[in-house]
């Protein structure tokens, strides 16, 4: 019996999608059978992120509505026989999915696969109440900005409401530079606010941009420390014990330099 | 809304057609006829109806289908045979898309439909004849033609032609970079490392159950 896990967020652009694509080709590398459902009808991209666009024939609602069989509809991963997408329809709307017919589907699903990641579309209308019916965790993404962590505040709260307890949170994009001159929220402060445990951060990498318009996720073999990250928090998922990254690695020679000589912490 | 496109009223010579596009039950299929004849009862009240095309009907169904738009709003029935015909094939091969035979003069029945402007991602145009687009179609955007596909610009996103079995259908596109192409039942994608795609006007034909793409 698998795992649904809803990947969420509240405010749209923060990297719902990104971190679904590399936790599922994440998890895939750890041998462990996913599937990745894309939530976003009428907005989907997924598909495009794992670069699997042009093999979509049936979607998710073509299932729903009894058009094809689960089966057809499931899209097999280019570099993992274990990986699987179930892509979104483009030409419908959310109010085309119920939250029932999505608890059955992963319902369904989770008795194929290990674990079940459904990419949630922004904002908290009838998308996200489809796309979190049926999972057992919740995981919230939010970056480094009062906005995002407002949305995200709102979201956990939601979450609760509908009996997802103790969601993971997912700090994505965070500048450790910006972080260190006081420019940019840190870490703690966001988990003071927010008070779930953390299960990961990710650092702002151009890699992540260069991966997602190749359609091919960071987490797949990259050496960037962002890719490390995606595959830290894959094995986390696991349960798995795996320390966090030391961002401050990257630091720059003068950085460390002064570290040395005692100028800077 | 997504209800009422579902059921396509089409106005031709011999009267109105009806094709029920999506799988309902016969209930269903009333509810949502009732509903289309509410909206303008008096267009519809002793109107001709000259074929009625469902995929998920069964032969009885039809009947009962006619039967009421006869009793209920005084339509007058005068489907044709080869619905009939179109049904038993269908049941025959439950699990493939009803196929009825093609020919052009069938697509010339329907007409052609044109499109000006871009279709954009989510648009998706359904018509049962041919379809010209004046403009691009972009990734996301999807085009299903029971005939052949034209693009006067850059075909990117998904196109569909023949649905009903036309294998001579075609798709031609001054550029054509699809996402899929589609002609009756068989299925191609482009490939997924990025070549020096042609900018030249193509057209893409069934051969041999295989999708050739050919300057012209």
């Amino acid at each position: 019996m698998g795992e649904v896990l809803v990947i969420t967020s509240g405010k749209g652009g923060v990297g719902k999608t990104t971190t679904t694509a590399n936790l599922g080709t994440g998890l895939a590398q750890l041998g462990k059978k996913v599937v990745v459902i894309d939530a976003d009808i009428g907005l989907r991209n997924l598909d495009v992120v794992l670069g699997l666009e042009n093999r979509i024939v049936y979607d998710l609602v073509d299932v729903v509505e009894g058009n094809c069989r689960l089966k057809q509809a499931l899209i097999k991963d280019k570099r993992y026989p274990e990986l699987f997408l179930l892509p979104a329809a483009q030409t419908r709307d959310k109010n085309a999915v119920s939250p029932e017919q999505m608890k059955a589907l992963n319902d369904e699903l989770k008795e194929i696969f290990d674990y079940v990641l459904v990419d949630c579309p922004a904002g908290i209308e009838q998308g996200f109440r489809n796309a979190i019916s049926g999972a057992d965790k919740a995981v919230v993404v939010t970056t480094p900005e009062i906005s995002a962590v407002r949305d995200a505040d709102r979201i956990i709260g939601l979450l609760e409401a509908a009996e997802l307890r103790n969601p993971t949170l997912i700090i994505n994009r965070l500048k450790i530079d910006m972080v260190r001159r006081g420019d940019m929220m840190n870490i703690d402060d966001m988990l003071d606010i927010l008070a779930i445990d953390l299960l990961g951060v990710i650092p702002d990498d151009q890699a992540i941009v260069i991966s997602t318009n190749r359609g091919e996720p960071v987490a797949d073999g990259s050496t960037s420390q962002a890719g490390q990250a995606f595959r830290n928090i894959a094995r986390r998922i696991t349960g798995e014990e795996v320390p966090f990254l030391d961002l401050d690695l990257q630091d720059n020679l003068v950085h460390r330099l002064k570290k040395i000589l005692g100028f800077a912490k | 809304m997504e209800e009422n496109r579902s059921v396509e009223f089409k106005g031709t010579g011999q009267g109105l057609a009806i094709h029920v596009r999506f799988y309902h039950d016969s209930q269903q299929i009333k509810d949502i006829i009732q509903q289309r004849i509410n909206e303008n009862p008096a267009f519809y009240k002793g109107a001709t109806v000259a074929d009625i095309t469902c995929e998920s009907l069964s032969e009885t169904g039809r009947k009962e289908l006619e039967q009421w738009l006869a009793v209920e709003h005084g339509m007058i029935i005068n489907s044709k045979e080869n619905v009939k015909s179109k049904q038993e094939e269908g049941k025959s091969s439950p699990s493939k898309p009803i196929v009825k035979a093609a020919s052009f003069q069938e697509n010339k029945e329907y007409g052609t439909k044109f499109v000006e402007g871009t279709l954009r991602s989510g648009q998706l145009i359904e018509h049962p004849g041919d379809v010209v687009i004046i403009g691009d179609v972009n990734p996301g955007a999807e085009i299903s033609a029971g005939g052949n596909i034209v693009v006067m610009g850059i075909l990117r996103g998904i196109a569909h032609a023949g649905i009903y079995g036309n294998k001579d259908a075609f798709v031609a596109a001054s550029v054509l970079q699809p996402t899929q192409l589609r002609i009756y039942q068989t299925i191609t994608r482009s490939p997924d490392e990025v070549l020096d795609r042609s900018k030249n006007p193509e057209i893409a034909k069934l051969k041999d159950q295989m999708i050739c793409v050919e300057p012209f």
